[in-house]
């Protein structure tokens, strides 16, 4: 043990140059928040939960087109449709499987119609394997649910379209 | 168009030079080497309309550019199908179509499957430059097979030459001009000829479209199995297009040697007979009055007790099978009632008379292929309504009237036809008629002919001028005679059957005999191989007696053109044991076994059709109403009875050697039956309605809907 090590080890550098780095720590801005309580901003693109949307009159916006399922990679969508008693193409069933889809939003993309857009919601859960099915009543909810902000955050994103 | 080697032309297409032959169209030819020239007007089967001017091409030396499908060639023509002036002139035209189309592919069933989609992207602009309001047009009700979205419509008129060159009936029809131009069926009468549901696959766009299937799949969602139709026998080439196994519609395959691009409506819409609410999936058997739910083994082995015990007591076992299914299961059924000794046994279901003797060494047949029909010069259609028999053998014997074919016909009442007919003999003594056909026919050729033949005809009256023209006709080259169903099912069909043939063979014509349901070829296999001929007995022995086990596989009473005897026969059998797709009445009531077995649309083998071509087919993967396939089911029989079956193998040998033994023979009937009382009546023979031949079309909700349907 040399002089340098001895001087060192009494007047606890160290432990000094250690206690700097938590100082400034303390008094630096926040980055963590206290999830859930508090949320962190998300940015309008967010890409979180399926809905299915409705016109202004309450009217199904899907058309049945198919383009959805066709373009998924994860191919999480089914679709069965038929002509509905007033002449119109519609859905009888509409299902995500919420396991397989990626998020990828590639199925908003291609909706000539808008109707099947991504919610920025992130924060859902299910506590049976089955609940995994969205059917088609659930996204319609969904879509129902988040209405207004869904149409804000396409509002404000749609400058960059 | 025979055209002599030197006469050959040469053509420069796109800095390549190809032979041509004059008077060819440069699409025509495009075609042959594989350069793609975009069109929409122009069909291949249809004649040449040029006015959607989407083919148009540079032609050196030409000032404008030239419609492709409208241009015959030229000895050394130089074109240019992808040069700057082409391609402007066809992204110009793709403009012009698109100012009025409306944006609705989305909704639209042809979306995937659109020529003008598909083209769009190639030579369509981004962006629209018209801002005006597009044009609409009214929908009319083309009836329950074809749905209509005329504002899509580009007026390409494939639709009306469909109409006039292959229907053979102005069903639909250009109305006004220019941007009014509509099209639209005359005073509204929808659309009821057996072919017409070919205009949906013939309209490039979703104009017309596929009714039942209407907004229900995507093109990219169907998965599609070749096959074979089993309405009538023709054995007409299909594609049937599945999703999740389960059928969502049926298109035409192509084989030029059968029904080149076109399908009968019954085989484009019968499919949806198999999803009726009447099929049945259980096993059932009889106790205490009521029909229980069983296994199937269980039903096996009463089956086999049941059978042991007839034979045993020498009681009587009866067996009616269709005509329709594959040849295999015919030959296993066939083949177990053989070794068990069984003999009733028939699948002749619509028959008017029979005579074991004549019946079992003439196989009704043809002797040429269909695609000589064609080129036939003279036809004489006996007995028949050829366009609802067989749709498609009705438009080969008018491609052949039009190439100038001199057509007759005798029946027992007239029938319409899309063709001219030269002599129509119909009548309700049009037997007669037949009759003075040959006799005149006999006389013109000079020939001998054995005693039997000339006392008959010596009593049958003198023939007149017409009678010897006709007669004078079928002895020319290239004849042809088709004995239909109608004669079939005449209770003179003997001596209908023996006219035919023996004028067939004293004019040395063609001939050609219809035979019910899709396979009765294949039935008659197992009959001509094992030489049993002589001992089997036929459905009017089998109808008139009272079974101890009736066994029915396949059939049901509608099926029959004795269909009160065949209930009466039902009624009185001490155990009547029925394999079939569906429940009805008559197996509620009388049935004593009930074992599900799959319709041609779930089950696999192969058919042979009138011109002794043998197809195969395999929907092995179609959902069934069972689990077991029908030959399993057959085989478990033999099983419980402890013999064995032959197997696919060598019943596929076996099939091969029957063709070859009929094809072989070229021998004609030769006698005239004598007059004999039938003691069968066949019920309503006249009423020959082409959706109601077998179980399936029964079921078939749309073409139940259709003018034909309603009639039954
Ligand atoms: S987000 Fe992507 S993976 Fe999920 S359903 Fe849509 S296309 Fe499919
Ligand atoms: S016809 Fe073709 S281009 Fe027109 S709407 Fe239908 S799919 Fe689209
Ligand atoms: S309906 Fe179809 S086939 Fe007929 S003219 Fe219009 S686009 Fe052509
Ligand atoms: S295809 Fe040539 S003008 Fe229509």
């Amino acid at each position: 043990m040399n002089i340098i090590q001895l001087i060192k080890k009494l007047t606890l550098i160290d432990f000094i140059k250690g206690f700097i780095v938590t100082l400034k720590a303390f008094f630096r801005r926040k980055v963590t928040v206290q999830y859930p309580e508090v949320k962190t901003p998300l940015s309008p693109r967010f890409r979180g939960k399926l809905a299915l949307m409705r016109y202004d009159n309450g009217e199904e916006r899907c058309i049945a087109c198919k383009l959805c399922s066709a373009v998924c990679p994860a191919q999480a969508i089914s679709i069965e449709s038929e002509e509905r008693a007033d002449g119109s193409r519609r859905t009888t069933k509409f299902e995500i499987d919420a396991f397989k889809c990626i998020y990828c939003g590639f199925c908003e993309e291609a909706c000539p119609v808008d109707s099947i857009v991504e919610t920025d919601i992130f924060e859902y859960h299910m506590t049976e394997n089955e609940q995994r099915i969205q059917t088609k009543e659930m996204l319609l909810a969904t879509g129902d649910e988040y209405r207004e902000q869904t149409i804000e955050n396409k509002k404000k994103d749609s400058r960059y379209r | 168009m025979i055209v002599e080697e030197s006469k050959k032309i040469t053509v420069t297409i796109d800095g390549v030079e190809h032979e041509a032959q004059p008077g060819q169209m440069l699409i025509e030819l495009t075609d042959k080497t594989g350069t793609y020239v975009p069109r929409f007007c122009y069909h291949e089967k249809l004649s040449i309309a040029a006015n959607c001017r989407m083919c148009l091409v540079e032609v050196e030396n030409s000032k404008n550019a030239l419609p492709a499908c409208a241009t015959p060639v030229s000895d050394g023509m130089v074109v240019k199908t992808k040069s700057q002036s082409a391609k402007t002139a066809q992204e110009s035209t793709m403009e012009f179509l698109l100012i009025n189309h409306p944006l609705d592919c989305p909704i639209c069933d042809q979306g995937g499957e659109c020529e003008l989609q598909d083209l769009a992207y190639t030579y369509g602009k981004n962006e629209s430059r018209f801002d005006i309001q597009k044009q609409t047009k009214k929908n009319d009700d083309l009836g329950p097979l074809v749905s209509t979205d005329m504002t899509r419509c580009i007026m390409c008129t494939r639709c009306v030459r469909f109409g006039t060159e292959i229907a053979g009936i102005q069903e639909l029809g250009t109305i006004g001009r220019g941007e009014d131009s509509n099209i639209s069926t005359y005073v509204a009468q929808t659309v009821d000829h057996e072919l017409s549901g070919n205009i949906i696959d013939l309209c490039p766009v979703g104009a017309l479209n596929n009714k039942p299937y209407r907004y229900t799949d995507r093109t990219w969602e169907l998965d599609q199995i070749e096959s074979i139709s089993p309405h009538d026998c023709i054995g007409t080439n299909i594609m049937v297009h599945k999703k999740n196994d389960i059928i969502r519609r049926i298109v035409p395959k192509n084989n030029p040697e059968i029904n080149e691009t076109w399908i009968p409506d019954r085989d484009r819409f019968g499919f949806d007979g198999i999803y009726s609410e009447d099929r049945t999936s259980d096993t059932l058997i009889r106790t205490d009055q009521d029909l229980n739910q069983s296994k199937l083994s269980n039903a096996v082995d009463k089956t086999v007790e049941l059978l042991n015990s007839a034979k045993n007591n020498d009681q009587s076992i009866g067996v009616l099978f269709s005509p329709s299914i594959s040849t295999e299961e015919q030959y296993l059924l066939s083949d177990f009632c053989h070794q068990i000794g069984i003999e009733s046994i028939d699948s002749r279901l619509r028959q008017g008379e029979f005579s074991n003797d004549i019946d079992k060494r003439f196989i009704p047949h043809m002797n040429i292929r269909l695609s000589d029909v064609d080129a036939m010069k003279n036809i004489l259609i006996v007995g028949s309504e050829l366009r609802k028999e067989t749709p498609i053998l009705a438009h080969r014997v008018k491609k052949s009237a039009e190439s100038g074919a001199s057509i007759h016909t005798i029946n027992s009442k007239e029938s319409e036809y899309h063709f001219n007919v030269q002599q129509d003999l119909s009548c309700d003594d049009w037997i007669n008629e037949l009759g003075l056909v040959l006799k005149a026919a006999i006389k013109l050729t000079q020939n001998h002919l054995p005693n039997n033949i000339a006392d008959h005809l010596d009593s049958i009256g003198e023939p007149t001028a017409v009678h010897e023209k006709v007669a004078a006709s079928m002895c020319q080259e290239s004849s042809l005679v088709i004995l239909g169903l109608n004669a079939y099912s005449s209770k003179n069909y003997q001596l209908i059957r023996s006219y035919t043939h023996i004028l067939s063979s004293v004019c040395q014509t063609n001939l050609c005999e219809l035979s019910e349901g899709s396979n009765s070829i294949g039935a008659s296999i197992h009959h001509l191989l094992n030489d049993t001929a002589g001992n089997i007995q036929n459905l009017s022995d089998i109808l008139h007696r009272k079974h101890d086990v009736l066994i029915m596989y396949g059939i049901e009473p509608n099926d029959t053109i004795y269909k009160t005897e065949l209930i009466e026969c039902m009624r009185s059998a001490k155990n009547l044991i029925v394999f079939t797709p569906y429940m009805n009445e008559y197996f509620e009531e009388h049935a004593d076994i009930i074992i599900p077995i799959n319709t041609h649309y779930e089950s696999s083998g192969s058919m042979i059709n009138l011109e002794l071509r043998n197809q195969s087919f395999n929907h092995n993967q179609i959902i069934g109403s069972k689990q077991f396939s029908n030959t399993e089911v057959l085989m478990s029989l033999y099983m419980g009875m402890g013999i064995q079956s032959y197997s696919i193998e060598e019943i596929n040998e076996f099939i091969q050697n029957g063709i070859d033994v009929i094809m072989n023979s070229s021998e004609r009937i030769s006698l005239i039956p004598e007059d004999r009382e039938s003691s069968l009546a066949p019920l309503n023979q006249n009423e020959f309605n082409m959706y109601n031949i077998d179980n399936i079309l029964r079921r078939s909700k749309p073409l139940q809907e259709t003018k034909e349907g309603m009639k039954i």
